[in-house]
Order: structure tokens, then C-alpha cells, then sequence
């Protein structure tokens, strides 16, 4: 949770350094107007960074800091209720932090195997393996390897079980093997494994680890299922390869490259448009720089 | 000719980003700003030329089965690529910080972030799995530079076009990530007209 914070201190840090920088250089570009504007952002910025040091629990979405309130509770009470803290995690990684979904990391993998449902199941298992293997040993060792050691160690250690998964594919699921490609061991660089290794597995106890890694494990799976089953339905007219829609009403964009980017960029549409319809409190973080509509910057100087 | 046929191939034909999908994180997140987008797209070249040199040189000699060791251990392509891209990463940091002040001022940031990027390892392994298509240093190093030109001019243009959407009227739902992913969206279709350009046979 501290990390949480400090990781957005951080990008608000090098947020306000960018800003500084780029005013320099566009002095003599851009019109009056747009350094007023870059002037509130640092402003703006400098006392959202005010409010982070005061308040302990603020961070980029609505979603996460309700997460990170949901996690203090879940810590109080796991002291009590370690059963219900399993199933709570597991719920957090699937529902609440969504890595596909809410989180944004391992982009690379969602768009690239869920051409079909068969694929994306495989690519989903692959990466719940990795990943509950990899928190699980990270967390056993977190008190053994030095700080200064974690982020190559972690890699050795994502990257053996990345080998394993590559190995018993190629073994026994050669068509998938194949239909996978490049992307199995891609999945060492996948940005989920490592965020969750160095965010949560360092840091926490092995059971607990062992609960997040499935839970992300499977909130990716549902993810990338989920894209597939509408790529794969509206591009091939077909469900796990069960010919539903007739060959002359496919439309052929969504089995290709540019279709994964429209499903995704839907998908979190209509994500943004249930999230605004249930809240009527506009975080004062995630301001998408865009300064003409925000609450904040209406009280400023114009 | 062949050599130029792999640089137009890998960057316009199978770009890595708009139509093999490796390198999406930063593509998405970086480029909002042309400067950023350029900073980016510089250091991307240069680590993954410099990688797929050294990944290059390390799977023909020693892991392939007409190596020194004489046995197949290709098996460890993924291990020891990962740690060779991580430690050039962070030893060309250090290297700059000290001896190219300039140059660290300018790629410096986003140095780090490559080692995570899908598009170093993914160059690094599609060209040790190839043999038959890249079979020398040459065919090896013009696949890198094609590769990451290609990064370099997609992250580009979607800097550039994101500079000028941000003045217009997005609908709310669709603010942030949707309309970014649905650029990218009209950038694929349109890279692929390039899907027949085959000169010289």
C-alpha cells in the first residue's frame, strides 16, 4: 500500500519534472495561454502531491483507492479470518484489480493471442501457472535476497518457470505450441508477473501470495477469454471452434491486428461510462489533462 | 537487396507494434507527447540493436548445436536472453550517466523501461529461432534497425495524432485509453496497405 503510494509520488514527481521541462523548451512556441495552462497543472500537481503526503490512501483511479481502503480492512481483519482473506484476495485479483482490465499491465499477450478461444485459454493458463510458481517462490525467499539484487533475481526466477511452461508445451500441446508462438516466452516480460513479484510477493506472506497470484491469474484468464469469445464470434462466426454464424456475415477486421485494439478500446469504454454512471465524485487525480472541463480548474485564474 | 527487403519488411510490412503487438505498454503510455514519444523511440533502437548483436553472437557460438559446446541447449534462450538485455540495460545506463551526460539527459528515463519491453526480447527471439531467414550478423543487425524504425515511426505518429485529438470533442465514456486504442485501431488498417509492397522478388 505504502509502495502503491510511493510509486504515485514518484510518477507525479517525474510529472512535474516533464512539465517543468517542456515549459522551458516551448516558451517561445506556444502562446500565452498554453503556459498558463502548463502553470495550473504544475500547481495542480504540486497539491495533489500535498494532499498524497497528507491523506495515506490516494491514488491514480476511483477503482484503486477503493482497493487500497478494501486492503487495509482485509489486513485487520485477516489477523482473525485467514479463510476469508484467501477468498477475498482471489476476489480482488479477479473483480476489483483486474490486471487487463482495471490495472492496464500485459497488454502485449491480450492483443495478441486471442484470435481464439482455444488460444486464449492456453495463453491464460500458461501465464496462472508462471505466476502462481513465481509468487510463490519469490515470497518464500523475500526475506533471503538483498535489496539491491530483487529485480534480476525475480527475472531468473520468472524466466525458469517461463522455460518449464515452454518445455511440457512444446511436449504435449504441440498445436498450441505452434499457434502460440513467440508469446509463451514473452510471457517472462509480461508485465503483470513482475509487477505482482515486486509489488505484492516481496511483501507479503506465502499463503497470501499464493491467493494473489490466482486471483490475477484468473482475472487475466477471464480477461483475455472474454476479448476472444467476441473476436472469435463476430471475426470466424465460431465459439471454441463451433461454426455459430454463417461464413458471409463475418466481419474479417476483428480476427485481425486491428480488431483486438477496437474490442479492447470498447471493452474499456463501456468500463469508463459504468464507473462514471455510479459516481458522481470526480477523483482529483485522474484528470486526463483535460483542464477546459475539470472541477479544479475552474476556481483557478483564467 | 536482401538486406533491404528485411529492413522494409520489418518496419512497414509485420511492424512490430501495429500488427505483431510486442512493445504495447510503452507504445500506449508514452506517447502523449511528441518529445516524450521521440525520447522513447531513440532509446528503443538503440538497446535493441545493441541487443540483438550480443543475443545474436551468444546463440550462434554457444547455444546452438554448431556452437563451442557441441550439445543443443537452445532450451536456455529465454534465460539467458532476459538476463543479457537486463544487464546491457542497466550497464549502458551507468555508462551514459557518467562518459554522455547529454545522452543520458535525453533517453535516460526510459531506459529502464525497456528492459520489460516485449519488443527487445521479442526481436532478440524471433531472430535466434530463424535460421534459415537471418543466417548472418548482417541479416541479424538489419532486422534490428528495421524493427525498431518501425517502433520509432508508429510511436511517433500516434504522439502526433494524440496531440491534435486532445482539442477535439471526445465523448466522455471514451476519454483516456478508448480513443488512443482506437487510433492504433485506424494505424493498423492503415499499415496495411503496405502488406504487398515485394520488390526484387
Amino acid at each position: 500500500m505504502e509502495e502503491n503510494t510511493r510509486k504515485s509520488r514518484k510518477k507525479v514527481n517525474t510529472e512535474v519534472t516533464n512539465v517543468n521541462e517542456n515549459e522551458v523548451k516551448d516558451n517561445s512556441q506556444i502562446s500565452n495561454e498554453n503556459i498558463i495552462n502548463q502553470n495550473e497543472e504544475t500547481n495542480i500537481e504540486k497539491k495533489v502531491l500535498v494532499e498524497e503526503t497528507e491523506t495515506l490512501v490516494k491514488s491514480e483511479t476511483k477503482t484503486e483507492s477503493k482497493d487500497v481502503k478494501k486492503e487495509i480492512k482485509s489486513n485487520n481483519v485477516s489477523k482473525t479470518n485467514s479463510d476469508s482473506n484467501f477468498i477475498k484476495i482471489i476476489y480482488n485479483g479477479i473483480i476489483k484489480e483486474n490486471p487487463i482490465f482495471v490495472l492496464m499491465l500485459g497488454m502485449c499477450p491480450t492483443l495478441a493471442t486471442t484470435t481464439s478461444l482455444s488460444n486464449a485459454i492456453g495463453m491464460g493458463i500458461a501465464t496462472t501457472f508462471v505466476l502462481l510458481m513465481s509468487n510463490f517462490i519469490i515470497s518464500l525467499l523475500r526475506n533471503v535476497i538483498p535489496e539491491k539484487m530483487r529485480i534480476p533475481s525475480y527475472i531468473v526466477i520468472v524466466a525458469s518457470f517461463v522455460t518449464v511452461v515452454q518445455l511440457l508445451m512444446q511436449a504435449y500441446f504441440a498445436s498450441l505450441y505452434s499457434s502460440l508462438g513467440i508469446y509463451i516466452p514473452l510471457i517472462v516480460v509480461n508485465c503483470i508477473i513482475l509487477g505482482r513479484a515486486e509489488s505484492y510477493a516481496s511483501k507479503n506472506t506465502v499463503i497470501d501470495s499464493i491467493a494473489d497470484g490466482l486471483g490475477m491469474g484468473c482475472g487475466f484468464t477471464f480477461g483475455i477469454c472474454l476479448i476472444s469469445i467476441i473476436r472469435e464470434l463476430l471475426g470466424n462466426g465460431s465459439f471454441y471452434d463451433i461454426p455459430i454464424i454463417p461464413k458471409d456475415y463475418n466481419i474479417t477486421i476483428f480476427i485481425l491486428a486491428p480488431g483486438a485494439f477496437l474490442v479492447l478500446a470498447f471493452i474499456i469504454a463501456i468500463q469508463n461510462f459504468l464507473n462514471n454512471k455510479n459516481s458522481t465524485v470526480k477523483s482529483n487525480i485522474s484528470c486526463d489533462f483535460d483542464c477546459s472541463n475539470c472541477d479544479i480548474h475552474k476556481g483557478g485564474n483564467k | 537487396m536482401d538486406f533491404l527487403m528485411i529492413v522494409i519488411s520489418s518496419a512497414l510490412i509485420s511492424n512490430v507494434v501495429l500488427s505483431r503487438f510486442l512493445g504495447i505498454c510503452p507504445f500506449l503510455g508514452v506517447s502523449n507527447k511528441i518529445e516524450n514519444a521521440t525520447g522513447m523511440g531513440f532509446s528503443v533502437m538503440f538497446v535493441v540493436f545493441m541487443s540483438t548483436i550480443i543475443t545474436f553472437v551468444i546463440n550462434k557460438y554457444l547455444l546452438l548445436k554448431s556452437g563451442i559446446f557441441n550439445a543443443d541447449l537452445t532450451y536456455l534462450q529465454t534465460i539467458v536472453f532476459i538476463l543479457v538485455i537486463a544487464t546491457l540495460v542497466q550497464l549502458v545506463e551507468m555508462v551514459l550517466k557518467k562518459y554522455v551526460k547529454s545522452l543520458y539527459k535525453a533517453l535516460g528515463v526510459y531506459l529502464p523501461l525497456i528492459t520489460t519491453n516485449c519488443c527487445v526480447l521479442g526481436v532478440s527471439l524471433t531472430v535466434a529461432g530463424d535460421n534459415i531467414k537471418y543466417p548472418t550478423l548482417q541479416h541479424a543487425m538489419c532486422y534490428a534497425f528495421g524493427t525498431s524504425f518501425g517502433f520509432f515511426l508508429a510511436i511517433n505518429l500516434l504522439a502526433s495524432i494524440r496531440e491534435k485529438i486532445e482539442y477535439n470533442d471526445i465523448p466522455k465514456s471514451f476519454k483516456g485509453k478508448p480513443i488512443v486504442l482506437i487510433t492504433a485501431c485506424l494505424m493498423a488498417i492503415a499499415f496495411f496497405g503496405f502488406s504487398n509492397l515485394n520488390f526484387g522478388g
